[in-house]
Protein backbone atom coordinates (compact mmCIF):
# COMPACT_ATOMS: atom_id res chain seq x y z
CA UNK A 1 0.00 0.00 0.00
CA UNK A 2 1.20 3.25 -1.33
CA UNK A 3 1.71 6.31 1.63
CA UNK A 4 -0.88 8.35 -0.02
CA UNK A 5 -3.47 5.11 0.14
CA UNK A 6 -2.54 4.28 3.76
CA UNK A 7 -2.88 8.50 4.62
CA UNK A 8 -6.47 8.58 2.91
CA UNK A 9 -7.18 5.68 4.68
CA UNK A 10 -6.22 6.80 8.10
CA UNK A 11 -7.98 10.20 7.47
CA UNK A 12 -11.28 8.28 6.64
CA UNK A 13 -10.72 6.19 9.50
CA UNK A 14 -10.35 9.28 11.61
CA UNK A 15 -13.24 11.23 10.30
CA UNK A 16 -15.30 7.77 10.97
CA UNK A 17 -14.37 7.38 14.56
CA UNK A 18 -13.15 10.33 15.93
CA UNK A 19 -16.49 10.90 17.87
CA UNK A 20 -17.07 7.57 18.87
CA UNK A 21 -13.58 7.44 20.45
CA UNK A 22 -13.60 10.62 22.01
CA UNK A 23 -17.47 9.83 23.09
CA UNK A 24 -15.68 6.37 24.49
CA UNK A 25 -13.09 8.14 26.05
CA UNK A 26 -15.10 11.01 27.98
CA UNK A 27 -17.12 8.93 29.35
CA UNK A 28 -14.22 7.32 31.26
CA UNK A 29 -11.40 10.18 31.89
CA UNK A 30 -13.31 12.73 33.49
CA UNK A 31 -10.31 15.11 33.15
CA UNK A 32 -10.56 16.86 29.71
CA UNK A 33 -7.15 17.27 28.75
CA UNK A 34 -6.34 13.53 29.89
CA UNK A 35 -8.97 12.70 27.98
CA UNK A 36 -7.84 14.42 24.70
CA UNK A 37 -4.29 13.20 25.25
CA UNK A 38 -5.86 9.56 25.19
CA UNK A 39 -7.75 10.11 22.39
CA UNK A 40 -4.29 11.37 20.78
CA UNK A 41 -2.35 8.24 21.40
CA UNK A 42 -5.78 5.78 20.60
CA UNK A 43 -5.32 6.80 16.91
CA UNK A 44 -1.37 7.31 17.14
CA UNK A 45 -2.04 3.56 17.63
CA UNK A 46 -3.96 3.40 14.74
CA UNK A 47 -2.28 5.18 12.53
CA UNK A 48 0.74 2.91 13.29
CA UNK A 49 -1.48 -0.28 13.06
CA UNK A 50 -3.91 0.27 9.74
CA UNK A 51 -1.64 -1.42 7.93
CA UNK A 52 -2.03 -4.67 9.78
CA UNK A 53 -5.68 -4.47 10.04
CA UNK A 54 -6.52 -7.42 8.79
CA UNK A 55 -11.17 -7.55 8.11
CA UNK A 56 -11.20 -10.77 8.25
CA UNK A 57 -10.21 -11.14 12.06
CA UNK A 58 -12.66 -8.33 13.41
CA UNK A 59 -14.54 -5.29 11.77
CA UNK A 60 -13.20 -2.22 11.87
CA UNK A 61 -14.74 -0.97 14.78
CA UNK A 62 -14.32 -3.75 16.85
CA UNK A 63 -10.61 -3.69 16.47
CA UNK A 64 -10.80 0.39 17.31
CA UNK A 65 -12.84 0.05 20.29
CA UNK A 66 -10.48 -2.20 21.37
CA UNK A 67 -7.35 -0.20 20.88
CA UNK A 68 -9.45 2.32 22.68
CA UNK A 69 -10.45 0.25 25.19
CA UNK A 70 -6.95 -0.47 25.79
CA UNK A 71 -5.54 2.72 25.77
CA UNK A 72 -7.81 3.86 28.73
CA UNK A 73 -6.78 0.57 30.55
CA UNK A 74 -3.24 1.72 30.18
CA UNK A 75 -4.29 5.24 31.39
CA UNK A 76 -5.38 4.18 34.41
CA UNK A 77 -3.26 1.69 35.38
CA UNK A 78 -0.21 4.15 35.27
CA UNK A 79 -2.55 7.01 36.58
CA UNK A 80 -3.06 4.01 39.21
CA UNK A 81 -6.90 5.64 39.59
CA UNK A 82 -10.08 4.04 40.03
CA UNK A 83 -11.82 4.44 37.50
CA UNK A 84 -14.82 2.21 39.05
CA UNK A 85 -14.79 -0.29 36.59
CA UNK A 86 -14.29 -3.76 37.45
CA UNK A 87 -11.25 -5.68 36.70
CA UNK A 88 -13.32 -8.59 35.11
CA UNK A 89 -14.40 -6.01 32.13
CA UNK A 90 -11.11 -5.82 31.13
CA UNK A 91 -9.77 -9.12 31.78
CA UNK A 92 -12.57 -10.99 29.68
CA UNK A 93 -13.22 -8.39 26.55
CA UNK A 94 -11.85 -9.79 23.76
CA UNK A 95 -12.75 -13.21 25.01
CA UNK A 96 -13.97 -15.50 21.95
CA UNK A 97 -17.35 -16.15 23.70
CA UNK A 98 -18.48 -12.33 22.68
CA UNK A 99 -18.51 -10.94 19.44
CA UNK A 100 -18.41 -7.10 19.40
CA UNK A 101 -20.06 -6.18 15.96
CA UNK A 102 -23.41 -3.80 15.72
CA UNK A 103 -25.22 -7.12 15.06
CA UNK A 104 -25.07 -7.91 18.53
CA UNK A 105 -26.18 -4.69 20.07
CA UNK A 106 -29.28 -5.40 17.54
CA UNK A 107 -29.61 -8.65 19.60
CA UNK A 108 -29.57 -7.41 22.98
CA UNK A 109 -31.61 -4.52 22.25
CA UNK A 110 -34.17 -7.05 21.03
CA UNK A 111 -33.56 -9.70 23.97
CA UNK A 112 -34.13 -6.38 25.95
CA UNK A 113 -37.37 -5.22 24.21
CA UNK A 114 -38.92 -8.72 25.06
CA UNK A 115 -38.98 -8.28 28.75
CA UNK A 116 -41.07 -6.09 31.01
CA UNK A 117 -40.34 -2.47 31.16
CA UNK A 118 -39.17 -3.19 35.11
CA UNK A 119 -37.01 -6.43 34.03
CA UNK A 120 -35.56 -4.09 31.51
CA UNK A 121 -34.63 -1.58 33.62
CA UNK A 122 -33.10 -3.30 36.47
CA UNK A 123 -30.42 -5.05 33.80
CA UNK A 124 -29.95 -0.93 32.15
CA UNK A 125 -29.10 0.49 35.23
CA UNK A 126 -27.03 -2.51 36.62
CA UNK A 127 -25.25 -3.61 33.37
CA UNK A 128 -25.12 0.22 31.80
CA UNK A 129 -25.36 2.51 34.60
CA UNK A 130 -23.39 0.27 37.06
CA UNK A 131 -25.91 0.51 40.01
CA UNK A 132 -26.15 -2.17 42.59
CA UNK A 133 -29.20 -4.63 42.77
CA UNK A 134 -29.48 -2.94 46.72
CA UNK A 135 -29.86 0.60 45.09
CA UNK A 136 -31.84 -0.05 42.29
CA UNK A 137 -34.46 -2.09 44.85
CA UNK A 138 -34.45 1.35 46.58
CA UNK A 139 -35.23 3.50 43.60
CA UNK A 140 -38.23 0.38 42.48
CA UNK A 141 -39.58 0.64 46.01
CA UNK A 142 -38.87 -3.25 46.05
CA UNK A 143 -37.05 -5.73 48.05
CA UNK A 144 -33.79 -6.74 47.44
CA UNK A 145 -34.86 -10.29 47.04
CA UNK A 146 -37.61 -9.64 44.42
CA UNK A 147 -34.82 -7.42 42.45
CA UNK A 148 -32.24 -10.71 42.80
CA UNK A 149 -35.40 -12.85 41.97
CA UNK A 150 -36.16 -10.68 38.69
CA UNK A 151 -32.86 -9.88 38.30
CA UNK A 152 -32.37 -13.67 37.80
CA UNK A 153 -35.18 -14.50 35.62
CA UNK A 154 -34.50 -11.43 33.04
CA UNK A 155 -30.99 -13.07 32.17
CA UNK A 156 -31.95 -16.66 32.16
CA UNK A 157 -34.53 -14.87 29.49
CA UNK A 158 -31.50 -12.55 27.68
CA UNK A 159 -29.18 -15.78 27.70
CA UNK A 160 -32.10 -17.80 25.96
CA UNK A 161 -32.78 -15.09 23.68
CA UNK A 162 -28.93 -14.80 22.85
CA UNK A 163 -28.27 -17.85 22.08
CA UNK A 164 -31.12 -18.64 19.71
CA UNK A 165 -28.73 -16.66 17.26
CA UNK B 1 -24.40 -13.94 30.89
CA UNK B 2 -23.31 -10.93 32.93
CA UNK B 3 -19.92 -10.65 32.04
CA UNK B 4 -21.52 -10.54 28.58
CA UNK B 5 -24.08 -8.17 29.27
CA UNK B 6 -20.99 -5.77 30.72
CA UNK B 7 -19.01 -6.22 27.68
CA UNK B 8 -21.65 -5.54 25.43
CA UNK B 9 -22.68 -2.15 27.34
CA UNK B 10 -19.43 -1.36 27.32
CA UNK B 11 -19.19 -1.37 23.56
CA UNK B 12 -22.61 0.17 23.65
CA UNK B 13 -20.69 3.18 24.70
CA UNK B 14 -18.32 3.00 21.83
CA UNK B 15 -21.13 2.17 18.98
CA UNK B 16 -23.62 4.44 20.09
CA UNK B 17 -26.12 1.89 18.88
CA UNK B 18 -29.61 4.03 17.90
CA UNK B 19 -31.75 1.30 19.05
CA UNK B 20 -29.90 0.36 22.34
CA UNK B 21 -29.60 3.97 22.85
CA UNK B 22 -33.20 4.82 23.01
CA UNK B 23 -33.46 1.74 25.73
CA UNK B 24 -30.98 3.51 27.84
CA UNK B 25 -32.35 7.29 27.40
CA UNK B 26 -36.12 5.46 28.87
CA UNK B 27 -34.65 3.91 31.93
CA UNK B 28 -32.11 6.72 32.37
CA UNK B 29 -35.37 8.97 32.18
CA UNK B 30 -37.23 7.13 34.47
CA UNK B 31 -34.49 6.58 36.98
CA UNK B 32 -32.61 9.78 36.78
CA UNK B 33 -31.82 11.71 39.42
CA UNK B 34 -33.40 9.81 41.76
CA UNK B 35 -31.78 8.49 44.80
CA UNK B 36 -31.68 5.00 46.68
CA UNK B 37 -31.85 4.85 50.78
CA UNK B 38 -28.25 3.83 50.02
CA UNK B 39 -27.37 6.99 47.90
CA UNK B 40 -29.16 8.94 50.46
CA UNK B 41 -26.66 8.04 53.15
CA UNK B 42 -23.51 9.35 51.52
CA UNK B 43 -25.09 12.77 51.14
CA UNK B 44 -25.69 15.81 54.26
CA UNK B 45 -28.88 17.09 54.97
CA UNK B 46 -27.47 20.13 52.47
CA UNK B 47 -27.08 17.48 49.83
CA UNK B 48 -23.63 17.55 49.90
CA UNK B 49 -20.66 14.29 50.36
CA UNK B 50 -20.16 13.94 53.82
CA UNK B 51 -17.15 16.36 55.68
CA UNK B 52 -15.16 13.54 56.47
CA UNK B 53 -14.58 12.93 52.43
CA UNK B 54 -13.94 16.53 52.13
CA UNK B 55 -11.22 16.56 54.97
CA UNK B 56 -9.75 13.86 52.97
CA UNK B 57 -8.82 15.34 50.25
CA UNK B 58 -7.48 18.24 51.91
CA UNK B 59 -4.40 16.07 53.07
CA UNK B 60 -4.10 14.38 49.11
CA UNK B 61 -1.81 17.28 48.12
Amino acid sequence: MTELCEKQDFERVYAEYKDKVSRYVRGKIANIHDAEDVVSDVFVKVLNRLSEFDENKASLSTWIYTITRNTVTDYFRTSKQVCGLSEDLFCTIGSDEITLEEETLERLAKALEMLSERSRDIIVLHYYSGETLKSIAGKMDISYSYIKLLHAKALNAMQKFMNEG
Amino acid sequence: MEKTLKVLFDFQNFSGNPRLAKIISETEKRYCGTLSDDDLKNLSAAGEPFPSEKTEDKFND
